[in-house]
């Protein structure tokens, strides 16, 4: 299954037709590609690859590009400077940040699903419930009785104390 | 995700996935992002980042994201390390990975004694009069129960006792293991061991049995001299077939926790942190606010400090078992 991808281009097509050009190793980050591709292995004479994905713009298909081709480069993706390259990359707006894990949920690309998740458990880390969900325009959806079951629950878990306040 | 390829050439824009993405017409056209609406595969990712206070906080933001909490809760839970329950003025539990203390009010412990945590409960002795015991969720505090068991034969010396394999098993000071059955028979069968490794062990200051995977471990602790830290510890499996107990020099990737008392647990480390073949313990010394960890493989010994004032150390107590 692997031949084929390294050998051939991809091209990707996003919603709003704007056209990127990939190398097949790159594309074999993404698991949808690399399926794909296999399934696609007849008609492989002429070397290129299109895939249409559908609920992508060509700004945000553009980042994911960027960001297979570094980590698809061998060369410069090593420890500690892939890493600030990462930090540097995922600093985006959070509507950016959604596109971007609906589009590295759509082409299946792990790292990346890591990454954007990642950006997220930081953005939700240490805040309360209502401060959650005034940062991601979420709104409180529950029935009185869950409220009730809610409050109940574990409100001394995030309500707790931080050492600090002990020291 | 395969379920979801199309080959290319039969892709057009009608066949296209719905967008999570909706119009919002007083945006001016701006799109808004529905964030309850991630794929659960991407609420999962982030779930599994997440600390203990922050996973329940995320659990209750939305319906959405309380139902995959849920939906993951056991997975989650058995990546956590145990938490250390501290007797302090206000009760509570440390989480040496967060740093952070959590405070507890537990009304369950009013007029009541902490004997130790076992199977998600703390054991509880009732002050007033002492024939009676609740079983009590520490983090949920709910789940109250209680049983009384009188034991008959009150010549015999219990070091250590376990509920095994739905068997109350003890072990005496002679060193046999005592079987009974509490639903039916209050009565002891002896199991007599061919060894007995228990016999000379003038400096063990306990010995606890500990279950593992369906097997039975005897644990000694020999505090030489604790301030120096001089301590040992020898952990022995047992063989039903043989019917004896067969010392073990390394622990493999499991981890023990002993209570201050009696209690002894295994953990498979790997799930939370590197280390393993070693015994996290709380010691007796009242006067630190520490806990220990000795190392299987070179015998050495590091503290982890518990940094709450006035905090004894007394459980663990294992977020897998609780919820």
């Amino acid at each position: 299954m692997a031949s084929p991808s390294h050998t051939r281009t991809v091209t990707l097509k996003s919603c709003d037709d704007v056209e990127f050009v990939l190398d097949g190793s790159v594309a074999t980050l993404s698991q949808t590609l690399v399926s794909a591709m296999a399934e696609d292995s007849s008609s492989s004479d002429d070397g290129t690859f299109t895939w249409c994905v559908s609920n992508i713009t060509g700004e945000v298909l553009a980042k994911v590009v960027e960001f297979c081709n570094k980590h698809a480069d061998i060369s410069s993706s090593r420890g500690e400077d892939l890493k600030e390259w990462d930090k540097a990359f995922i600093s985006v707006e959070l509507d950016l940040l959604y596109d971007l894990i609906l589009a590295a949920d759509n082409l299946n690309i792990e790292s990346l699903l890591d990454l954007t998740a990642q950006r997220v458990a930081d953005e939700i880390k240490g805040k309360m419930p209502h401060e959650i969900r005034m940062l991601f325009n979420i709104e409180k959806d529950f029935t009185d009785e869950e409220e009730r079951e809610i409050r109940r629950e574990h409100a001394w878990a995030y309500g707790g104390e931080s050492l600090k306040s002990f020291l | 995700m395969s379920e979801e390829i199309t080959p290319v050439s039969h892709l057009s824009p009608t066949d296209a996935e719905v967008s999570n993405v909706v119009e919002n017409p007083d945006a001016g056209g701006r799109e808004l992002r529905d964030w309850c609406d991630l794929p659960d595969l991407v609420l999962f990712l982030i779930l599994k980042r997440l600390s203990l206070s922050d996973f329940f906080a995320f659990s209750h933001v939305c319906k959405e994201w309380r139902f995959v909490s849920k939906t993951v809760k056991r997975e989650y839970m058995a990546t956590q390390p145990p938490l250390v329950c501290g007797i302090t003025s206000t009760h509570g539990f440390y989480s040496w990975k967060e740093e952070r203390f959590y405070k507890k009010n537990q009304p369950a412990l009013k007029g009541r004694r902490i004997l130790g945590f076992s199977h998600g409960f703390f054991i509880l002795l009732h002050k007033s009069d002492k024939r009676f015991f609740s079983l009590v969720n520490p983090i949920t505090g709910g789940d109250l129960k209680w049983a009384v068991y009188q034991r008959k034969n009150r010549r015999i010396v219990i070091l250590s006792e376990i509920f095994f394999k739905g068997k109350v098993y003890a072990l005496n000071n002679k060193g046999n293991i005592l079987i009974y059955d509490p639903s039916h028979h209050p009565e002891f069968t002896i199991l007599r061991i061919q060894n007995n490794p228990f016999s000379d062990s003038i400096y063990c200051t306990s010995t606890r049995l500990a279950d593992c995977g369906g097997e039975l471990f005897a644990i000694q602790c020999f505090e030489y001299d604790h301030r120096h830290r001089k301590v040992n510890f020898v952990v022995q499996g047992f063989d039903f077939m043989t019917c004896e107990w067969e010392r073990l020099n390394n622990l493999g990737n499991h981890v023990l926790f002993l209570d201050r008392r009696r209690g002894a647990f295994w953990d498979d480390a790997a799930n939370w942190e590197d280390s393993e073949n070693c015994i996290y313990y709380l010691s007796d010394d009242l006067d630190n606010e520490k806990f220990y960890v000795f190392h299987m493989d070179d015998g050495s010994v590091e503290d982890i400090s518990c940094p709450i004032p006035y905090c004894f150390p007394f459980c663990w107590v294992f977020p897998r078992l609780c919820f």
